[in-house]
Parts: structure tokens; C-alpha cells; sequence
């Protein structure tokens, strides 16, 4: 059998995001636990690699491999020899030979994971590649939106923000189609892909066009630095034609969600306080963070199959 | 060098194409060409083409600076593998010849080739389009060819006098249009797999600026410009067009610019990164419908050293090695009559490189043989590792081409005899 790896949400395809999602419900249950932690990876161990700080996703990934029983490995750029020099190939290798079942990796540059399976035989998970994807973000999201909303399918759901340089975006386009959902993007022209003809989605640069359609708006992080290289004249201008405002919230449709992935920049792409709004599920998306990425991580090397399930218990 | 002869081929030449032995002397001149030669050591090149060596405008060969890329003994294997007799070794840092000393040692070093290096000098001090290196002191080393970077983006007034300036001396300019004025982080081709993959592009019309621009000055100053690497169907029509308006322009094209199109990065491997970048089916079969428009295929022959080509795709360096597989990539892919391909790999570039007395041309007694001998109809699968380049990742990798050389000769050596290249020079340790 060839190895399944989580590159990107076309890794998994429909099937496979709804096998996750599913194996979320009774990880989920696990989270409420006394002791929150099964026997179900013992005795796999974990790399994480890590490239990028992501102090979040990093935790997110270390708490479901320590809750799955497996051991997890950490290489973060500051603390080991990739701050040396050592070339990716050679770092890989090495944690290869230490006998790693799989490696989560995030890396500034597009395509690092595809990369790896030709130098390790280990599982890849992608926790992030340059502007590319982040597909484990876009299962939680999925999960999120699933839990509030009862289903994908037919919704409408309008992305927000800097599409152009969005890993985030990228997943989460493909896992909303795949699960039966339409998408917009909303940016201007600056921060929107030059080509998304093949995409399947709409575009606009009119953010207050979509808001009363929407039962999701997913506003992306703005990154401070745009400003700098005039894709917007301003951060102030950005926040008033794209950023979630109070008004902007009072239009949206009732039983809408609003979400983002974190960090935020309060005052920016929300209001200061649109992350306590009765609409925002943007906590959710953080404690939903480590019940996907056991999902992911037992997807990958659990035995794949629900009959398995009594695994789940307690030791 | 004792005499060979050559039995049983069809000779092709500026001249034209006909079945005919060649006799080349002790001297390394071709002594005869005709049917039914007789004497010197016989080679069977039955069912094969014999042509006037290949002539390559655009070649990294590393130098003094950089040993470890290329050198010029692995560089001149590869070229001459490739069927290569001539090949031009551009300025590209660090091996910069902007003054008339690093010109010199780069012509020194050039003796251990084996084939002939036209050393190209560097128009501005450091290859950095801001001022001018002394072209008259470095021309008086041989150098009539000088690379010289794209426009300053301060403006073009160093440009303008580079072109004016160089007349004097009989030079023609090289210039690579791919300035990042407009995608400073630019890897591949801007469009919908760029903007899929999450990789910042290339705008297409950043090469056509760039040649429009110099096209321009060109016409203003009257400068003779040669541009390398054209990917785009919009500059081949700008230069067709300052052409027509009497500009002294020529152009060449590579050939994994009419080979492979930028879908190939989706496998996010950096040997598909090169600049020009990889460009679209689409735009590749514009690019095919102008090809009788260019004045040579160049490779742009841009090795590194291997493991800098397996970082991530936006951390390696731009640049594949092609030498070994110009002839292959060119028959395969490009719908044209033998003759049209020679004249781009062969008789063309002799010309645009100055080098017409001795490389390309007519085939006549009296010239030095600097031959290829080839089957066109070979069909092989190109791999890096079995490469006479010291770099052996190629952006052919596993790719199949059509046309592979069995011999080359230079001044009358047979250099390769066979795809194996003979190392008389004494070849050193290559590591």
C-alpha cells in the first residue's frame, strides 16, 4: 500500500475530508474525558518540523499526538541545525533515520512536502507551505462550520481578505467545494489570485455585496507589511472597505457564522471586538484545532478503519 | 592527428543537404568533400548526418570565481556530448569579465577546453547595468560579445551610452530580458497555475517591456543587440518589427522554452525553475508558429551544484543545464526540416558569435573540420546523472527527445567517438 500523506485537501478528496470529520466526532468525545487521552497511536512517533514559528499550530499538533499516545519529536528552526545550515534534504534524512512515522512540517516555501517523501518513507502532514496550503486549518474550519450550521452543502460562504498570499484561503477553497459549499472571494484586485478562472469560485471587490448572502464570512489575517508594498494604500483604507465591522456585522443574515484563523489584528480585517460577537465561532476554531489533528494524525497511521474504535478507551 | 575519413553520410550545411563522404587531413582541414572518397582511417557514419558543429551563444561554464558549478573541462565535455564545437561562456556572477584582466585569465583558462570558448565580457563593472567597463581595453582582448544586464531601475541613460559607446568596436550586446521590475520574487509563470500553486508570478509582459524598450533604443543608437532566451510570442514580434525597421537584432530561443510548459512545477521540482520561467501550452505553440523568426537555439547552459537545486522551489536557484540535450529536444519538438534546426543550432549562431570562418558555414576543403555527426532518428530518455556536466539535474529529466550525437569532431578531433567523450586533455580530478 503506498503512503497516505495530507499535502493538500486534494490528498483526501470528499471521502477522506469526510472520513476525518467523522473520526472528529469521537475524538471529540475523548476531549471531554476526565483524562482526555486514548492508546490509540502508542508507540508511533511524531516529528514536528517546523521552518516557520507557529507557536499555535505547533501546540495544536503536539497536544493531539500527546493525547493519541504517541511520541512527538520537535524540530523548530531556533533550537536545532537547521540554523546551522543543514540543507532540508539532510535534516530530513536524519529525522528519517531516527524512525519517525510521520512528520508534520511547515515551511516558508511552497511544495516542502511534497518534497520530503522522496528522502523519508514516513507520513507527511502539511502544516503549512509558503502561500500554498494548510490543509489540517481547512478540516477544522470544515468541522466548525459543520457543528454550527448542520451541513456544507449549499451553504454560501465568502472568503475575505489577502487571497493572493493565503495558504489558508487555498485549503479551505478546495475543502468548501468538495463538501457541497459555493465560495466567494472578496479582495481587491491586489490581493486577489491573478488567475482563479479554473477555480469554481465567484470573486468580487465589493465586500458589503455578499455580507446579507453569506452564512460564513471567513475573514483572512491581514498581513501588516501589504501596506508597504502597495497592494493598499493603507491599513485604515483596508479596514473600511474590507474589515468586519460592527455595522457590517448588523447586516449579515441570521444564523451566519463568522470565523478566522488566527492571529488576528484587531481594528484591522475585525472590529476589536468581533471575536466575542454571538456570530463568531472563532474560539470554536481553536479547540476543534486539536480534535482534526488527532483525526489527522490516526487517519494517517491508525489502522484507518471505525471498527477499530475500541482503541479508544481509556488505558 | 592521422587522416580520417568519413563514409557514408548525409552532409548538411548552410550550402544545403547531400549524401557524401568527407576527408579530413592530418591538418585538421577538411581535405574533400564527395561521393566515393577513398583513404585515412574510415568511420561508417551510414544512415547518419554530418553537419557543421554546433555553436551554443549562452553558456555558464563557471571560471576562476566558481570551479565548483562547471569547470571548463566538464563544461566543454558536455558541450561537445551535445554535439557542440563552439560555445560562447556569458558573463554571470560571480565569473564576471568586466575589465580587460579578468577577460585575459578567462581566456587563459579557455586553452583546456575541449572546444573552442568565446569568452563573452560583462558591459558594466559587476554586471550591474549602473556603469560601463571598459569595452574598448576588454575588446582588445578578442571580445566581441559583451552581456549586459537589463535596465538600471534608475533608468536607461547607462543603457543608451553602452549602445552608442560599444560601436566603436564591433560589439554586440547580450541582453537577458528578464529584469523582476515587475515581480521581484517572481519563480514561475504568472497565471492559473502560479496562482494555484501559491507561487508569485512572472507577468508574460515583463519580457515584452524589456524587449520593446531596447528594441527602441537599439533603433535610436544603431547598437547591435543580441537577446537571449526570447520565451514569449509578444517579443518575438517586437523584434520581428524593429527587424523590418532595420534594428541589428537577432534572437535566440532555449530549448525548454519550446519543450516543457510551466504545469511541470505543480511537482514543486526546482529543476523546472528557470528565468525566463517555464511558460503555458498555449503560449509555448505561439512561441512554435514564430520559430522561423529566431536567429539561434541557445541553451542557456546554467549549472549549479546539485544539492542547491533540491532546496524548495522558490529557494533554489533559477537555471537547468541543456548542453546534452539541445540536439534531442530541438528535433522532438520543434516541426521543422533538419536544415531549419541546423541552421539555429549551427550556421546562424557561428555568425551572431563572430566565428563564421571556422565554425557553421559551408563546408568546404580548406576549413577546419569542426563537425557533428547524429542520428536523427534516435530516440533516447534523457537523465541528469548520465551527464558529462559536473551539474546533473535537467529540466529533461526522464524526458523523452529525439536525435542523439555520436561524434564530434573540433579542428579535426574526434572529441566524442560514439557519445563518449575522448579526454585527451588530460582530464584531472573532477570532484
Amino acid at each position: 500500500m503506498t503512503q497516505k500523506h495530507i499535502r493538500s485537501i486534494d490528498d483526501l478528496g470528499q471521502s477522506g475530508i469526510e472520513e476525518i470529520l467523522a473520526l472528529s466526532d469521537h475524538f471529540h468525545e475523548v476531549s471531554t474525558r476526565r483524562i482526555p487521552k486514548v492508546p490509540a497511536l502508542r508507540g508511533k512517533t511524531i516529528a514536528l518540523l517546523f521552518y516557520e514559528d507557529s507557536t499555535r499550530t505547533r501546540l495544536s499538533f503536539e497536544t493531539a499526538a500527546k493525547r493519541l499516545s504517541a511520541d512527538s519529536l520537535n524540530f523548530s528552526i531556533g533550537s536545532s541545525s537547521v540554523k546551522k545550515g543543514e540543507s532540508l534534504r539532510d535534516t530530513v534524512e536524519t529525522i528519517s533515520a531516527m524512525g519517525v512515522d510521520a512528520i508534520v512540517v511547515r515551511h516558508g516555501s511552497v511544495g516542502v512536502p511534497w518534497l520530503l517523501p522522496s528522502w523519508t518513507g514516513a507520513a507527511v502532514i502539511n502544516a503549512g507551505d509558503g502561500s500554498h496550503e494548510h490543509p489540517t486549518q481547512a478540516l477544522l474550519d470544515c468541522y466548525t462550520i459543520r457543528n454550527h450550521l448542520g451541513e456544507l452543502n449549499g451553504k454560501k460562504i465568502s472568503i475575505v481578505g489577502d487571497i493572493k498570499h493565503s495558504r489558508v484561503a487555498r485549503s479551505n477553497i478546495k475543502a468548501f467545494l468538495a463538501l457541497g459549499a459555493s465560495v466567494t472571494l472578496v479582495a481587491p484586485k491586489t490581493l486577489m489570485p491573478f488567475n482563479t478562472d479554473d477555480w469554481g469560485v465567484d470573486t468580487t471587490d465589493q465586500f458589503d455585496s455578499v455580507i446579507e448572502d453569506s452564512d460564513v464570512l471567513y475573514m483572512l489575517r491581514m498581513q501588516l507589511e501589504r501596506q508597504q508594498s502597495s497592494y493598499v494604500p493603507s491599513l485604515r483604507e483596508y479596514a473600511n472597505e474590507y474589515g468586519l465591522s460592527d455595522i457590517r456585522t448588523q447586516n449579515m443574515k441570521p444564523k451566519s457564522l463568522i470565523m478566522h484563523p488566527g492571529p488576528m489584528n484587531r481594528g484591522v480585517e475585525v472590529s476589536s471586538n468581533v471575536k466575542e460577537h454571538p456570530k463568531s465561532v472563532i474560539n470554536n476554531q481553536v479547540a476543534n484545532g486539536v480534535i482534526i489533528r488527532m483525526s489527522a494524525l490516526y487517519y494517517l497511521l491508525g489502522s484507518g478503519s471505525e471498527t477499530k474504535f475500541e482503541s479508544f478507551d481509556d488505558e | 592527428m592521422s587522416e580520417l575519413l568519413l563514409q557514408g553520410g548525409r552532409v548538411i550545411d548552410k550550402s544545403g543537404d547531400r549524401l557524401a563522404d568527407v576527408l579530413i587531413g592530418s591538418d585538421g582541414l577538411i581535405t574533400e568533400i564527395g561521393k566515393g572518397l577513398k583513404g585515412g582511417k574510415t568511420l561508417d557514419v551510414q544512415g547518419k548526418i554530418i553537419s557543421s558543429g554546433f555553436v551554443d551563444l549562452n553558456v555558464y561554464l563557471g571560471g576562476p570565481e566558481d570551479q565548483q558549478s562547471e569547470t571548463i573541462l566538464s563544461g566543454t565535455e558536455s558541450a561537445v556530448k551535445g554535439g557542440y564545437t563552439a560555445v560562447v561562456a556569458i558573463a554571470k556572477d560571480p565569473v564576471v569579465a568586466d575589465n580587460a584582466s579578468s577577460a585575459a585569465a578567462m581566456i587563459e583558462i579557455s586553452q583546456d577546453a575541449l572546444c573552442e570558448i568565446i569568452v563573452a565580457g560583462s558591459a558594466t563593472l559587476h554586471n550591474d547595468a549602473e556603469t560601463m567597463s571598459p569595452l574598448g581595453e576588454i575588446s582588445g582582448n578578442g571580445v566581441k560579445l559583451f552581456s549586459a544586464s537589463g535596465p538600471p531601475l534608475t533608468g536607461y541613460q547607462t543603457t543608451r551610452r553602452i549602445m552608442e559607446y560599444s560601436q566603436k568596436y564591433g560589439i554586440t550586446l547580450l541582453y537577458s530580458c528578464s529584469n523582476s521590475f515587475l515581480s521581484p520574487k517572481g519563480a514561475m509563470n504568472e497565471g492559473a497555475v502560479s496562482s494555484l500553486l501559491g507561487i508569485p508570478g512572472i507577468p508574460k509582459v515583463a519580457e515584452a517591456i524589456e524587449v520593446f524598450q531596447l528594441s527602441q533604443l537599439a533603433l535610436l543608437t544603431g547598437a547591435s543587440l543580441h537577446f537571449q532566451q526570447i520565451s514569449t510570442a509578444k517579443s518575438v514580434e517586437i523584434i520581428s518589427e524593429a527587424k523590418s525597421n532595420g534594428a541589428s537584432i537577432t534572437c535566440e530561443i532555449s530549448p525548454h522554452h519550446f519543450s516543457l510548459d510551466e504545469s511541470l512545477i505543480a511537482s514543486f521540482d526546482a529543476r523546472y525553475k528557470v528565468l525566463p520561467p517555464l511558460r503555458t501550452k498555449q503560449e509555448i505553440a505561439r512561441v512554435k508558429d514564430l520559430i522561423t523568426s529566431f536567429d539561434a537555439i541557445a541553451t542557456g547552459h546554467s549549472p549549479c551544484q546539485d544539492h542547491l537545486k533540491h532546496q524548495a522551489y522558490t529557494d533554489a536557484p533559477f537555471g537547468t543545464i541543456g548542453l546534452e540535450t539541445a540536439l534531442g529536444a530541438s528535433i522532438k519538438n520543434l516541426d521543422l526540416p533538419l536544415n531549419e534546426i541546423l541552421r539555429l543550432l549551427s550556421w546562424s549562431p557561428a555568425e551572431i558569435a563572430g566565428i563564421a570562418e571556422t565554425h557553421g558555414g559551408h563546408l568546404i576543403p580548406g576549413r577546419p573540420a569542426n563537425l557533428t555527426v547524429f542520428d536523427p532518428d534516435a530516440a533516447w530518455v534523457a537523465k541528469g546523472t548520465h551527464m558529462a556536466s559536473k551539474c546533473s539535474v535537467t529540466a529533461f529529466e526522464d524526458i523523452e527527445l529525439k536525435g542523439l550525437v555520436s561524434h564530434t569532431l573540433v579542428d579535426g578531433e574526434l572529441v566524442v567517438i560514439n557519445g563518449v567523450v575522448q579526454d585527451n586533455k588530460g582530464k584531472g580530478d573532477q570532484n
